[in-house]
C-alpha cells in the first residue's frame, strides 16, 4: 500500500473516531460521561478551548494551542481531522450525486479574501467587546452543535422511545424512553436552513464554507503558511492532467499555475493519493523539489496574524481586570427583561461574551428546563441556553451543564456550591394565587421549593399562603414551575444578571427521636 | 354476598375465554374477598420494615388474602422527590422491596412499580433507592413520564369529573398503596389518599380546583385493595420534600389497611394531629369512602 493510502485511511479513522466521540457527547442523555470525558473529547475543538483558555488559561484549556501547533507543522489538519463540521461535509461528499462516471467533481477557484479577514477580524471585534453573537452563527462546532441538538436529538429519541415500546412489549423494561427537546422555531429554523446551505455549498465546490467563511478554518489558513510540512507541486513531474484538482473539496489546486494555496487546503491529503504522476509531495517547505512557487511571505497576512495574537492576549488581560470588578457593578432595578441563566455562569455579562451557543448543555440537561432562546432577550440573546420555567425547573443537586460546557461559559460547580448559587429571586403575587382566589387549599409552589425559601404561612382558617425568604431563594423555579395559577403563574422568579451568593436554608434542630409507647389511637 | 365473591373467583378460574364477563367480576373480587381476619386494620411498630410488614399482613390474613396466583399487581410507592431514604422523603426501599418479593411468592404473575415524581424522575427512581430495591426484588420499574402512559377516565366526583390516569392502575389486577407517612405544607400530612396524586397525569389541575376535595374524590374512581402506610422514619417538617434529616424521626411504625380513610385516619394520629383537621379525610369520610372514626373499626395493635 502506498504511504498516502495508508495516510488518507488514518485522516479517516481519526476523522471518524472524533466525530463519533462529539456525536456521542451529544447524545449522553443518560449522563454516563463524566466531566473528564467531555474535557477530553472536546479538548481540540478550537473556539470553546479559546475561549475558556481567556478565562483560565491552563494544560486542560490549551486545547486551541495544540491545534495551531499542529497547524504549524502540518497545515490545517483541524479541519479533516478534527472538526466536526468539517467531517460531516466530507460524509456529505460521499452523498453528491455523480454526473459521469467521475467521482467528486470540484474546480479550482479564486480566493475571496476581503470576505474571509472580514469574517475573522468582525468575530475578533465582537469577542473583545463582549458577545460571542457572531460565533453562535460561524463557529462550526456551535453550529455542530446546535444541528445536533435540532435535528438530530428527535431521532435518537425517537428510536430511544421506539425500542423502549418493543422492549416493554416483551416484557424487558431496561430502557428508559426520553422526552422529545421540546421545539424552538428560530433555532430549527436556523438549524435546517444551514444545513441546506451546507449541503447546497458541499455538492457545489466542496468545503466552501470551510475555506471562505469559517474564521477558525480562516485564522489556521493565516498559521498554515508557517508550516513546516506542506503540500507541494513538482513542476517537473506534474502532467497538469487536472485530476488532483477535481478531486480537491477545498478547490486550492491550480493545475494550469501547477500551485496549491496551502492557506486554504483541509489537509484531506486526497490528492496525494489521486496524483498518478507522485508530483503532489507532503514534505519539508524548505526541502527542494522542481521548481514551485509555492511559498511566499506574505506580510499583510503576517500583519493580521499578529493583531490576532495581540488580541487575544488584550483579551485575556480585560477578561482578569473585568474578574476583579465583578459583585460590584450595580444590579439594574427592573428584573423583567433578563434571562435565568444556569448556575456557574456568573451573569449575563459572563455568559454573553463566552457561550457560543453550541447547545450541549440543553442536551444533557436531565429536567430540559435549559432550553434555547429565541428573541425573548432581544437579538444579543438569540439561541443562547436559558432557563424556561415553564417546561420544567432546575433539579437542586444536579451540576450537569457546568460539567459539559466546554466554552467556560458555565463554570462547574460541586453540588454544594451550586446550592448557594443564587440565579434569580422568586417574587410572589398574592392576587394570583389560588389559596387568595378560591380560598382553598394548594401550596404547589412550597411543595417544590428545595430551600423553603417558599414557605406556607398561616391565612384564613384552616388554609396556609406561600411566602418567600429571596435571602435563601436559589432561583430554581421550582415553585413557579409547580403554580398551577392560570393563565399567569402567582410565583415566578426573576433573573439576577450577576449570580449571588444565598443563605443557606436555616439549619433547624433535630426532631427528637423517639418510638412512642403507645400507639395513639 | 358469599356466593357472588364464589361466583366471580369460580368464573376467573373456570372459563378464561369468557372474558367480558368475568371481567366485570374481577373488578369486584378484592374487596368482596371474606378476610380470615376481622382486623379493619394492623398497626404494627418497633421493628424494621420487613418484620412490621411480615407482621400486619399475617394478621390481616397472609398475602394470599390480597394477590392470587397469575395476577398483576401493580405497587404505588410514594416516590415524589429527588432525596435519598434516609431523608424520609420518599417511601422506604427496603419496604417496597419487600413487598415485591412477598406478591411474587404469592404467585403474582408480574409485580409493576411507578409513580409520577415532582423531581426530575429519572434522578428521582435512582436517588430514592427504589429502583435499585424493585430491580432487586425482580419487579418491574415502569415510567410515568409521558402522558401516552395515562388514559383518561371518568371520575364520579364532586370536584373531579375526569383525570388522566396510568394504564398500570387501569390494567393491574390488584393494586397495593405504599405511602410515606410524612408533613406537609399546606394538606398538613400525606397520606395514602394524597399519596394517589401520583397515579395521575395532571396534578396541577387538583391543586387549582379545591386540591382537599379532588385528594377525597380519586377513590370513588379507584380504591386500592390494600394500603401500607410507611412511617420507619417520619418526615414531621417542610414537607413533602423536607430540608434535610433534621426534619426526620424514626418511627418504626406501619399502618396497612383495606380502608384507605381509615389508614389515613390513623397515620394522621402518628404524626400528631387529629383526622378532623384533615380537611381531605373529613370529606373522604363524608362521601363514605371509608370510615375515619377508628373507634368503630377493629384494630390490632402489634409491639415488636
Amino acid at each position: 500500500m502506498k504511504v498516502s493510502h495508508r495516510l488518507s485511511i488514518f485522516r479517516i479513522v481519526v476523522a471518524i473516531l472524533s466525530f463519533t466521540l462529539i456525536t456521542l457527547a451529544f447524545f449522553d442523555y443518560v449522563s454516563k460521561l463524566s466531566f473528564h470525558h467531555f474535557r477530553t473529547i472536546l479538548f481540540l475543538q478550537f473556539v470553546p478551548s479559546l475561549l475558556q483558555f481567556i478565562q483560565s488559561p491552563s494544560i486542560i484549556t490549551a486545547g486551541f494551542i495544540l491545534v495551531i501547533l499542529l497547524t504549524l507543522l502540518f497545515g490545517r489538519v483541524y479541519c479533516s481531522w478534527i472538526c466536526p463540521l468539517g467531517i460531516l461535509q466530507d460524509g456529505l461528499c460521499k452523498l453528491k450525486p455523480h454526473k459521469r462516471k467521475r467521482r467528486n467533481r470540484y474546480q479550482y477557484y479564486q480566493t475571496n479574501k476581503w470576505l474571509k479577514y472580514s469574517i475573522l477580524i468582525l468575530t475578533f471585534v465582537s469577542i473583545l467587546l463582549g458577545s460571542t453573537i457572531l460565533l453562535r452563527f460561524i463557529d462550526p462546532y456551535s453550529l455542530y452543535g446546535k444541528m445536533t441538538y435540532q435535528l438530530g436529538s428527535p431521532v435518537v429519541v425517537g428510536v430511544n422511545n421506539l425500542a423502549f415500546d418493543i422492549l416493554q412489549q416483551m416484557g424487558n423494561y431496561s430502557l428508559k424512553p426520553l422526552p422529545y427537546p421540546s421545539f424552538n422555531l428560530s433555532a430549527f429554523v436556523f438549524s435546517i436552513g444551514f444545513l441546506g446551505i451546507l449541503i447546497f455549498l458541499v455538492f457545489w465546490r466542496g468545503r466552501v464554507y470551510c475555506t471562505e467563511w469559517c474564521p477558525v478554518g480562516t485564522l489556521l489558513g493565516l498559521v498554515s503558511k508557517f508550516s513546516i510540512f506542506k503540500l507541494r507541486v513538482s513542476e517537473s513531474d506534474c502532467t497538469a492532467c487536472g485530476l488532483c484538482a477535481r478531486n480537491c473539496k477545498a478547490g486550492c489546486i491550480d493545475t494550469k499555475l501547477k500551485t496549491i494555496d496551502f492557506e486554504r487546503c483541509v489537509a484531506c491529503f486526497n490528492c496525494l493519493r489521486t496524483c498518478s504522476a507522485h508530483a503532489i509531495i507532503f514534505t519539508h517547505h524548505q526541502s527542494k523539489i522542481g521548481e514551485s512557487n509555492l511559498y511566499h511571505p506574505d506580510i499583510q497576512r503576517r500583519r493580521i496574524l499578529g493583531m490576532m495574537i495581540t488580541a487575544t492576549a488584550g483579551l485575556g488581560l480585560k477578561s482578569a481586570m473585568a474578574q476583579a470588578n465583578i459583585g460590584t457593578k450595580a444590579m439594574l432595578p427592573n428584573p423583567k427583561p433578563y434571562p435565568v441563566t444556569p448556575p456557574g455562569s456568573l451573569s449575563l455579562e459572563h455568559f454573553n461574551k463566552t457561550c457560543t451557543a453550541c447547545h450541549l448543555c440543553i442536551n444533557a440537561c436531565p429536567t430540559q428546563v435549559l432550553q434555547p432562546a429565541m428573541l425573548q432577550f432581544g437579538l444579543i440573546g438569540l439561541f443562547q441556553p436559558y432557563l424556561d420555567f415553564h417546561k420544567n425547573f432546575c433539579n437542586y443537586d444536579c451540576v450537569r451543564c457546568g460539567e459539559v460546557c466546554p466554552t467556560g461559559a458555565i463554570k462547574r460547580l460541586n453540588s454544594d456550591d451550586k446550592k448557594l448559587v443564587q440565579i434569580g429571586q422568586a417574587h410572589f403575587f398574592r392576587e394570583n394565587c389560588v389559596v387568595y382566589t378560591e380560598e382553598t387549599a394548594c401550596g404547589a409552589c412550597s411543595e417544590h421549593c428545595p430551600t423553603k425559601a417558599v414557605h406556607m404561612v398561616s391565612y384564613k382558617a384552616g388554609l396556609t399562603i406561600p411566602e418567600v425568604n429571596q435571602n435563601i431563594c436559589v432561583g430554581c423555579g421550582a415553585c413557579e414551575y409547580a403554580s398551577p395559577a392560570l393563565p399567569n403563574k402567582a410565583i415566578y422568579v426573576a433573573a439576577n444578571p450577576i449570580h449571588f451568593q444565598a443563605l443557606a436554608p436555616e439549619k433547624s434542630t433535630k426532631i427528637q427521636e423517639e418510638i412512642p409507647e403507645e400507639f395513639p389511637f | 354476598m358469599r356466593k357472588l365473591c364464589l361466583g366471580a373467583v369460580g368464573g376467573t378460574l373456570m372459563v378464561k375465554g369468557m372474558r367480558a364477563q368475568s371481567k366485570d367480576l374481577e373488578l369486584l373480587t378484592p374487596s368482596f374477598i371474606p378476610s380470615s381476619s376481622g382486623y379493619d386494620l394492623v398497626a404494627v411498630k418497633g421493628g424494621e420494615p420487613e418484620v412490621m410488614f411480615d407482621k400486619a399482613i399475617a394478621a390481616m390474613g397472609g398475602m394470599t388474602q390480597f394477590v392470587k396466583a397469575g395476577q398483576k399487581v401493580v405497587v404505588k410507592p410514594n416516590i415524589g422527590w429527588d432525596v435519598a431514604p434516609e431523608r424520609a422523603g420518599n417511601t422506604n426501599p427496603q419496604l417496597v422491596s419487600h413487598i415485591i418479593k412477598r406478591c411474587l411468592e404469592a404467585g403474582a404473575a408480574e409485580v409493576c412499580i411507578f409513580d409520577n415524581p415532582c423531581d426530575n424522575w429519572v434522578k428521582t427512581y435512582k436517588t430514592s433507592g427504589i429502583e435499585y430495591a424493585v430491580k432487586l426484588a425482580g419487579g418491574k420499574m415502569f415510567p410515568a413520564n409521558e402522558e401516552r402512559f395515562f388514559k383518561n377516565v371518568n371520575i364520579q366526583g364532586k370536584v373531579l369529573k375526569t383525570a388522566a390516569v396510568h394504564e398500570l392502575i387501569l390494567n393491574s389486577d390488584v393494586f397495593i398503596n405504599v405511602p410515606i407517612l410524612k408533613n406537609h405544607g399546606s394538606t398538613l400530612f400525606t397520606g395514602s389518599m394524597k399519596n394517589l396524586m401520583g397515579v395521575v397525569w395532571d396534578r396541577r389541575f387538583w391543586h387549582r380546583n379545591n386540591l382537599h376535595q379532588c385528594i377525597a374524590d380519586f377513590p370513588k374512581f379507584k380504591k386500592p385493595d390494600l394500603n401500607v402506610i410507611d412511617a420507619y422514619r417520619v418526615m414531621f417538617r417542610n414537607g413533602p420534600k423536607g430540608l434535610s434529616q433534621a426534619d426526620v424521626k424514626l418511627m418504626k411504625s406501619m399502618i396497612i389497611s383495606r380502608d384507605i380513610v381509615a389508614a389515613d385516619s390513623a397515620a394522621s394520629r402518628l404524626i400528631g394531629l387529629d383526622p378532623s383537621e384533615i380537611t381531605h379525610i373529613v370529606m373522604a369520610n363524608n362521601s363514605k369512602i371509608g370510615t375515619m372514626d377508628l373507634s368503630k373499626l377493629s384494630i390490632q395493635r402489634i409491639n415488636i
